[in-house]
């Protein structure tokens, strides 16, 4: 059985195959068709819900790649849980009045899961609201970008549902009411659905002993953090999972500690922390890098992803390795006999293929705390800027010398090979030629090409869907003038602020983000 | 961001003026008919009707090659899979095994040669989706392979086209010509610039996939829930695939969850398999394609290759144009001859081509059949001469916005290559100079060219463009439409017409129709789904034209109702005829109120006058000579125009919109709201197709961008906060005799999206500084944009090499700062 709210009831689900989504349980089994499906792959936001699960704060996630026994103990708020619940009319809610003002829905089969996405941005904007933070309305922007980068519409163009967002958030249509659900009010008699009971092999151990003694006794049995890859075998594939074994009831592998390894300070990440969790440490610490986090997927998707996931699913196009590989992370991997921790850019191997042993899983991951000369860049270049994977990702980590210099690059690329891969001939070339000759403006034919020889001696890309060999090539060389340039342009900013008042940098944007930043 | 010199973009504010304007929302911006039901969860679509006991739920097996014939289909595993009940394929089609929907060509399921990936070849009912999907995948077939083509020159070259070539071809003085005339005439023309380019095609991406329900009745009766534009011709394909007559078929349309053109013919061959389960079974059956499935089955937006040569006088007049236009309409033709015929007909977009020879290809490839999208071929066809204008004004060392003025269509220079005079005509520059003024073209030139000299890598780049495009459907049998009113006792008035409703709000004008003829609140009109048991032998929701065609049809019948219900109210209560009028839900003589509408429609049913009525159009005026490429096929012209401003990185190929100002005729408009809403929608889908979305296939046919993850439509920070600026032109209403003088709106704002490609082009030209014109397929991926910077920089190295051979002493400067002039 799985027990959870629905909109305020309390629902008993008897337990359905592993992998059954929680979209398909809410269409099939309860009846709820206003949650949709547009792609059941977790692309296209039409099946949004809002999921409150206990000790977190109010989240939506991709209905269609959730496993629905992850709905144990949650509450799950619907699109038919919007209007408030206990009037006879059904009175609209301040979200869905926004968008009939605004006239954002046109054919109106992704306005359910953006009127979730809105109500979700609502509640956590008026509490940050009331926790003293404010919003300027580019902040609001981006808080909406975040929030709906995961939500298609092919029908409005965006500018109403923009609309809509900024005047819910300005508190024009009242204050967000969708935490005030509470099942410990709400619920009364337990619903029960009859659908066909078969025995659960759907396993969520609540500790480390458990997880690791179920890992060595069935090893064929895959594991699932946030499920927003595994699933797609599921939606996608249509394979029928025997058993699953879920990580995310482990305490252990859901925190993040400070530590110590090999004689640095810094943090271990449980494997199944997830990327909404990570925000806040890398956003203080290495903001480049919460910034390129902010491009992963979509905030669905960030939701509910884990690192283990994103590193457990060894893909080339992964995100989080380029960028852990660079920052010289290690990842540490247990089973019952005990652990080892190895460099992350050596647990790699082939495509698809890690050191990660049959019985072992992905314990953690250990991210150094940063030197004070520490600088990052991650750039990623994708087709589109919301919700798409990287056609290529590259991660520069350098330190900076007293006099303004970089020295120990730590260059990781991904989308390059067939696994994220250090570049180490684009780091030695770093290493050897002036800054100052390598940017933009100065660049020169001979040291374009010394830079494609590099790239070229690193990578030999694939052509595939996301973009050709050449492109990938030719796109990640020239990244080299766009750091080179970035450094430069922050020490002329830095020495301008020592000398005179004006800080405002003169220098030319290097990159299209640059100038948005600028802008 | 810095902000743009932004037109008055506060929609609020001009919707509320028209707000005012009539307070019974029969003209102003009425929310959608649907929009509560929409944010509720409550809007219901195919997938989401409450099934009888028993239904079935199908899925399509597919062709997993290009070409090739079918020798063995071995369906025993699929029939003996755990939950399946039924497996049909094409031997089991009672009746016609085609549904092309003009031409045949488009078997149901394939009986013997698969013309491309994906093709059905079966389908099977199972109790539930997964087992049915799962089923499918059991099937054992032999094929032998036949040689696949995917690219439509090939296929040209071969002479394997779907329906034979059309040509247009006109002199400027109106006498017409051949290949031969033109090409002298090109010759005599101080400049030739010529070029080419390839389009990509585009998928729907309606959120809702392809869907529908059958339901059986008594004996051969069914009735079938359909996505779809077209459910007359659904119902006739049905009838047709069951060998039943078309009586025995009822299709129904509540609402889609978008069409785009993707529901005018691809919804048929769900709709027949469905319904054959039915038949065979007695028992419903739900078809719903999983998003890889309709990807993969269903047809796109063509793909073309331009080839293009104009004969340009020394201030940049075209004199002459040569446009080939080969369209790739995939395995069979569909609606390809019209596709590639209204692609023809926009080969001018706004401007006049002087001498012209325009052809239009229509090359068979081993790919789904390509069909309609918003826009019909229109878009396309306009490519090659927006891709001229530019390629003229570097030539020139002028700027494109003066080159694109030129040759507007003004008077003298007012017909067009198909010999059809361009009525209103100067709108075209009222729009461009508006857009000018307003948008302060020439300051933001000045400051654009400033940046880009001092910014190596990121680039900005400006462009206006206009949009000329033609309402009517081009076959013109079409071009009539039906609606069936009634008044119930209460007073409440239903409405039911031919058009369907795909999230354009088509219901929502029409109720705004019916309301104002009848001087009602639209309150009391409600719309039921379109179902063709109540208006029969409808058009397609098409071209445009839904609401000029059943507008006019829904006033027809309510002005029948109004005539009879007023002279009733003359004799009945002995006033004169003529002072009888129908506001607010009253009747009134000469401004006084004699009674309600609930007390008149009463008093009128107690008396035995008909409260029911329906109504017909049929659009006049239009003809076209296919002979000779000449006559008068559309029955007006919408304009528009657009401003845009993108920033391009040039060393990545990644950019942005950072502003658009559109200024787009929609008449005198039946609500406001939804037509900017068609205008922002129209734009952002066309920006995707000209930027973003991508479809790639590998060599064996095998389409590999077959869902979001790897098509990607435009998402919300494409369209920055701000960048979308719509306004409507005011005062111009439609010259033609339109419904209330509005324009047609769902199709014509896709184009003004080209002012995104070309202001990208503009930004590529600055790396030459502004010398030359650099080719950009679409869509214009950041790669295609990177790729198109690396060529300018070669481009610009050879140029600097030369002219410091030309002169040896360098006195030239730098090229970034070379004077260059800027306003005309
Ligand atoms: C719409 C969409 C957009 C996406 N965008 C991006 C993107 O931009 N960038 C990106 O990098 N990824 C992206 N992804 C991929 C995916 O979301 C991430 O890789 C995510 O981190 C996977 O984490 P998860 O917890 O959901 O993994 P799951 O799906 O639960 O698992 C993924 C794999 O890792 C294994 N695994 C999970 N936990 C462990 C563990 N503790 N030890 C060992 N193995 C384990 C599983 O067995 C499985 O093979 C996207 C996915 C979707 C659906
Ligand atoms: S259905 Fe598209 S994201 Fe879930
Ligand atoms: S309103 Fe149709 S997809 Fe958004």
């Amino acid at each position: 059985m799985i027990d959870f709210t629905l909109n305020g009831r309390a629902c008993r689900l008897p337990s359905p195959p592993p992998g059954t989504t929680v979209l398909e349980v809410l269409r099939d089994s309860l009846g709820h068709d206003g949650t949709k499906e547009g792609c059941a792959s977790g692309d296209c936001g039409a099946c949004t819900i809002a999921l409150q699960t206990p000790g977190q704060s109010l989240t939506t996630a991709n209905a269609c790649l959730m496993p629905a026994h992850q709905l144990e103990g949650c509450e799950l708020i619907t699109v038919e849980g919007l209007a408030s619940p206990d009037s006879k009319t059904p009175a609209l809610s301040p979200v869905q009045q926004a968008l009939v003002a605004t006239h954002a829905s046109q054919c109106g089969f992704c306005t359910p899961g953006i009127a979730i996405s809105l109500a979700v941005l609502h509640a956590s904007h008026q509490q940050h609201v009331s926790q003293g933070n404010v919003f300027d309305d580019r902040q609001r922007d981006t808080l909406i970008d975040h929030a709906l980068g995961g939500n298609l519409c092919r029908c409005t163009g965006y500018r109403p549902i923009r609309e809509a967002a900024h005047r819910l958030l300005a508190g024009e249509f009242g204050t967000a009411n969708l935490s005030a659900h509470s099942s410990l009010l709400l619920a009364s008699v337990p619903e029960t659905i009859v659908t066909p009971t078969i025995d659960s092999h759907y396993h969520r151990p609540r500790t480390l002993a458990a997880l690791l003694a179920l890992r060595t006794a069935q090893p064929d049995m895959p594991l699932i953090a946030g499920g927003t890859d595994l699933m797609l075998e599921h939606t996608q594939r249509l394979r029928d999972f025997p058993a699953l074994l879920d990580v995310t009831q482990v305490t252990e592998l859901c925190r993040i500690d400070e530590g110590e390894h090999a004689g640095q300070s810094g943090w271990w990440l449980g494997a199944a922390v997830t990327y909404r969790q990570l925000m806040p440490l890398l956003r203080e610490h290495y903001p480049e890098a919460a910034d390129l986090l902010n491009r992963l997927g979509s905030e669905q998707i960030r939701n509910r992803g884990t690192l283990g996931g994103n590193i457990g699913n060894a893909s080339p196009i992964g995100d989080m390795p380029p960028l852990l590989i660079a920052l010289e992370a290690y990842v540490q991997l247990m089973n019952q006999r005990g652990e080892r921790i190895l460099k992350l850019e050596d647990f790699f191997l082939d495509y698809k293929r890690t050191q990660l042993m049959p019985d072992e899983i992905i314990h953690s991951v250990f991210l150094p705390r940063p030197v004070k000369s520490q600088r990052l860049a991650a750039y990623k270049l994708s087709k589109r800027r919301d919700d798409d994977i990287s056609t290529l990702l590259g991660v520069f980590a350098w330190r900076r010398d007293a006099d303004g210099g970089a020295q120990h690059w730590r260059i990781a690329f991904g989308g390059m090979a067939s696994i994220p891969a250090r570049a180490f001939h684009l780091e030695a070339l770093l290493d050897e030629i002036p800054l100052e000759s390598l940017t933009p403006a100065t660049l020169n034919r001979q040291t374009l090409g010394m830079i494609e020889q590099a790239t070229g001696a690193d990578f030999s890309p694939l052509s595939d869907v996301r973009g050709s060999r050449e492109y990938r090539l030719k796109a990640a060389s020239h990244l080299i003038p766009r750091v080179a340039q970035r450094i430069l342009n922050e020490q002329a900013a830095h020495s301008a602020a020592h000398h005179t008042a004006n800080t405002s940098s003169s220098q030319p944007p290097e990159s299209l983000d640059a100038y948005l930043a600028q802008s | 961001m810095r902000t743009l010199h932004s037109l008055d973009s506060d929609h609020a504010h001009a919707l509320e003026r028209t707000a005012k304007d009539s307070p019974t929302g029969q003209r102003h911006a009425q929310k959608h008919e649907s929009a509560e039901r929409h944010v509720s969860g409550t809007a219901r679509y195919v997938d989401d009707l409450p099934l009888p006991k028993g239904a079935l739920h199908l899925a399509i097996g597919m062709s997993e090659v290009a070409h090739g014939t079918l020798d063995t289909l071995d369906l025993n595993a699929v029939r003996a899979a755990p939950g399946v009940v039924c497996v049909l394929s094409a031997t089991d089609i009672p009746g016609h095994q085609d549904v092309g929907p003009v031409f045949p060509g488009d078997p149901l399921l394939v009986s013997n040669v698969i013309s491309h990936y994906g093709q059905a070849l079966f389908v099977v009912a199972a109790d539930s989706e997964r087992a049915a999907r799962q089923a499918t995948r059991l099937a054992k077939m032999s094929v032998t392979p036949l040689p696949i083509t995917l690219d439509p020159r090939v296929a040209a070259q071969q002479g394997d086209l779907v329906r034979p070539t059309h040509t247009q071809a006109r002199l400027s003085n109106g006498r017409p010509a051949d290949l031969e005339s033109v090409t002298k005439a090109l010759g005599r023309s101080a400049w030739q610039v010529e070029g080419e380019l390839e389009s990509g095609g585009q998928e729907h991406f309606y959120l809702e996939s392809q869907a529908a329900l059958a339901l059986p009745g008594e004996d051969d009766e069914i009735l079938v829930h359909s996505s779809s534009q077209h459910p007359s011709e659904v119902q006739k394909l049905i009838a047709e695939v069951l060998g039943v007559p078309f009586h025995a078929v009822t299709v129904e349309t509540r609402r889609m969850g978008g069409g785009f053109g993707g529901k005018e013919t691809q919804a048929a061959p769900v709709a027949c398999l469905a319904a054959m389960i039915a038949r065979h079974t007695g028992r419903a059956a739900r078809l719903r394609l999983p998003r890889g499935d309709d990807m993969h089955l269903t047809g796109k937006r063509h793909p073309f290759h331009h080839r293009y040569q104009f004969g340009v006088d020394d201030s940049g007049r075209v004199e002459t144009a040569i446009i080939t236009l080969t369209g790739d309409c995939g395995h069979s033709p569909d609606l390809s001859d019209a596709i590639v015929d209204r692609a023809m007909f926009h080969a001018d977009n706004a401007y006049f081509l002087g001498n012209a020879y325009v052809r239009g290809i229509r090359a068979r490839t081993n790919v789904a059949s390509n069909t309609a999208f918003r826009g019909f071929g229109g878009p396309q066809g306009m490519l090659a001469v927006e891709a001229a204008m530019e390629n003229i004004a570097r030539q020139l060392g002028r700027d494109p916005l003066e080159i694109r003025k030129r040759n507007l269509y003004c008077e003298g220079r007012d017909t067009t290559h198909y010999g059809q005079h361009v009525n209103q005509h100067p709108l075209l520059a009222t729009l461009i100079e508006q857009l000018e003024e307003e948008g302060h073209y020439w300051q933001r030139r000045a400051e654009i060219r400033a940046f880009n000299a001092k910014s190596p890598v990121v680039k900005k780049g400006l462009a206006l463009t206009p949009v000329k495009f033609g309402i009517s459907f081009t076959a013109k049998h079409l071009n009539q439409a039906g609606a069936l009113v009634h008044i119930y006792t209460d007073g409440s008035v239903q409405v039911n017409h031919g058009g369907t409703e795909m999230g354009q709000g088509l219901h929502t004008k029409m109720i705004q129709v019916a309301a104002r003829e009848l001087g009602l609140s639209v309150d009391k009109v409600r719309i039921t789904a379109t179902r063709t048991d109540k208006v029969p032998n409808t058009s397609p929701t098409a071209a445009s034209s839904g609401a000029d065609l059943n507008g006019m049809a829904t006033r027809d019948a309510c002005l029948r109702l109004k005539a009879r219900l007023l002279d009733f109210a003359a004799e009945h209560l002995a006033q004169p005829r003529t002072s009888l009028t129908l506001e607010a839900g009253e009747l009134l003589s000469a401004g006084s109120v004699l009674m309600t509408w609930g007390e008149l429609v009463q008093a009128a049913y107690i008396e035995r006058i008909s409260l029911s009525e329906k109504g017909f159009y049929a659009t006049p005026d239009i003809h076209y000579d296919r002979e000779r490429g000449t006559g008068h096929p559309f029955y007006y012209y919408a304009f528009g125009a657009a401003l845009c401003e993108v920033v391009v990185d040039t060393l990545s190929g990644e950019y942005r919109l950072e502003g658009a100002d559109i200024l787009h005729d929609v008449g005198d408009s039946l609500n406001p709201a939804i037509d900017i809403g068609q205008i922002e929608g129209g734009f952002v889908q066309g920006m995707g197709w000209l930027t973003s979305e991508e479809l790639k296939w590998n060599e064996d046919g095998r389409l590999l961008t077959d869902g979001p993850a790897t098509y990607k439509i435009p998402a919300i920070s494409d369209v920055p906060a701000g960048a979308l600026r719509v306004q409507l032109l005011e005062g111009h209403p439609n010259s033609a005799a339109s419904i209330y003088r509005s324009k047609a709106v769902g199709e014509p704002p896709l184009m003004l999206a080209m002012s995104v490609w070309a202001a990208l082009r503009d930004a590529l030209a600055s790396i030459s500084d502004y010398r030359h014109a650099v080719r950009l397929d679409t869509p214009a991926t950041p790669e295609r944009v990177m790729l198109a910077a690396s060529v300018q920089r070669e481009w610009l190295n050879e140029w600097l090499s030369e002219q410091s051979l030309h002169d040896q002493t360098s006195q030239s400067q730098p090229p970034h700062v070379q004077p260059h002039q800027v306003t005309p």
